[in-house]
């Protein structure tokens, strides 16, 4: 993880444990979430949260040209955002395996049947990471059809960079494992609050 | 701002900008690095260069990529934007992240460099919609920042030589002054504009 990029955040210490919290709460979610759909135990742990300047996002997750899969979905109701489920293919053709009782195939390339699969489990991990918000916050968030994309990390993260740059500064990056069958696989959560969003979740944690 | 042996030829031009510029929009100029050690243009910022020196941009998505070049002298520019029109933007400071201000102001830099406005040339990449919604009704942030780019090249009546812009891919492009060619990687497919 390239974290050595500096920047003068305008979170504190405090907020970001605040943001950590939340992490683990929607990961334990998804974990659930993603443990009945596949029926196989799926752990989704959360090493690191931090938070990133937006146009840097596409260079802070690491190589910006690795082929990634990511799903898109935008909250609606009283709390608004965005959330994005970055995958390396690795995983997503694992899970697509499992939600379909295929044999695994780790070298074949993404059909549409992996999209719609994916596009599914994007759903439920986003839609788990909202619950956790909104039952935090006590506020409805609903999320919006997934949106799917394949290709370059660095192209995938200009959609939400692009999103988010006309109002914010910075991203709340949640780095994830995945661990099925002894192996861990890498993802990303990003969750991009609005400005009344982020004002209820510091209120929440008690920070002004 | 680190300086090889190869980059001598760029000095004198660089010594030319500390005159007074003029830029069209009255906004805080933004910081651009010249002769970036490794070259990459990175987002929403434009980086210019003289042969034999080589622009790239990682990682294109709905952003663009415009190159502008003079090939009298060898002069180019690489733009990488990522929104359509500074007049829509709420970030009034960091012009160079909308297509057209980018435009402008890398034309206006250039110029001031030596590049001479008539013999500019160039050449468009990027612009791609990444995410395939089931409903139609975003907006199609590529295609704007690619209609917008070219709008601002015909007003800074600059002929635009080829694009490729669209699709569902994201690109990495570079860019070689001295000969004006935009090499597009998209996956394992390469193409010369």
């Amino acid at each position: 993880m390239e974290n050595g990029t500096e920047f003068q955040s305008t979170y504190t210490p405090d907020q970001i444990d605040a943001l950590r919290e939340i992490g683990n709460i929607g990961a334990s979610h998804a974990s659930t979430a993603l443990t009945t759909l596949l029926n196989q135990d799926i752990l989704v742990d959360v090493p690191e949260c931090f938070i990133c300047k937006t146009l840097e996002a596409p260079y802070v997750l690491g190589d910006a040209e690795q082929s990634v899969v990511a799903v898109y979905l935008d909250a609606y109701g009283k709390g608004k955002g965005s959330m994005l489920l970055i995958l390396t293919e690795d995983i997503a053709k694992k899970m697509t395996d499992m939600l379909l009782w295929r044999n695994p195939d780790p070298n074949r390339a993404i059909s549409e049947e992996d999209k719609d699969a994916i596009s599914e489990i994007g759903n439920i991990c986003g839609s788990a990471y909202l619950n956790a918000i909104s039952n935090l916050l006590g506020v409805t968030m609903l999320p919006s059809p997934p949106g799917f994309a394949v290709g370059m990390l660095g192209a995938v993260l200009q959609y939400p960079a692009t999103m988010a740059s006309e109002e914010f500064d910075y991203l709340v990056i949640i780095k994830t494992h995945f661990v099925t069958d002894r192996q861990r696989f890498p993802g990303y959560f990003i969750y991009i609050p609005d400005r009344e969003t982020e004002k209820l979740l510091m209120e929440k944690f008690g920070i002004q | 701002m680190e300086y090889s042996d190869q980059m001598d030829s760029v000095r004198s031009c660089e010594r030319a900008l500390t005159g007074a510029i003029q830029t069209p929009i009255s906004v805080v100029r933004p910081k651009v690095n010249y002769l970036d050690k490794d070259l990459i243009v990175g987002v929403g910022e434009y980086k210019i260069v003289s042969s034999p020196l080589e622009l790239m941009c990682i990682g294109l998505g709905s952003c663009v990529g415009i190159a502008i070049w003079d090939s009298r002298i060898d002069l180019g520019g690489l733009a990488h934007a990522m929104l359509p029109a500074y007049d829509e933007g709420k970030d009034k400071v960091n012009a160079s992240k909308y297509a057209d201000s980018a435009t402008f102001l890398m034309v206006d830099e250039m110029v001031d460099m030596g590049a001479s406005r008539s013999n500019l040339k160039a050449k468009l990449a990027g612009g791609a919609q990444m995410f395939s919604f089931s409903s139609n009704d975003t907006l199609n942030i590529g295609q704007r920042n690619a209609e917008s780019a070219k709008a601002a090249l015909k007003k800074e009546r600059i002929p635009l030589l080829a694009e490729e812009v669209g699709g569902n891919k994201g690109r990495t492009i570079f860019f070689t002054p001295k000969e004006g060619v935009v090499r597009i990687q998209k996956g394992s497919e390469i193409t010369y504009l």
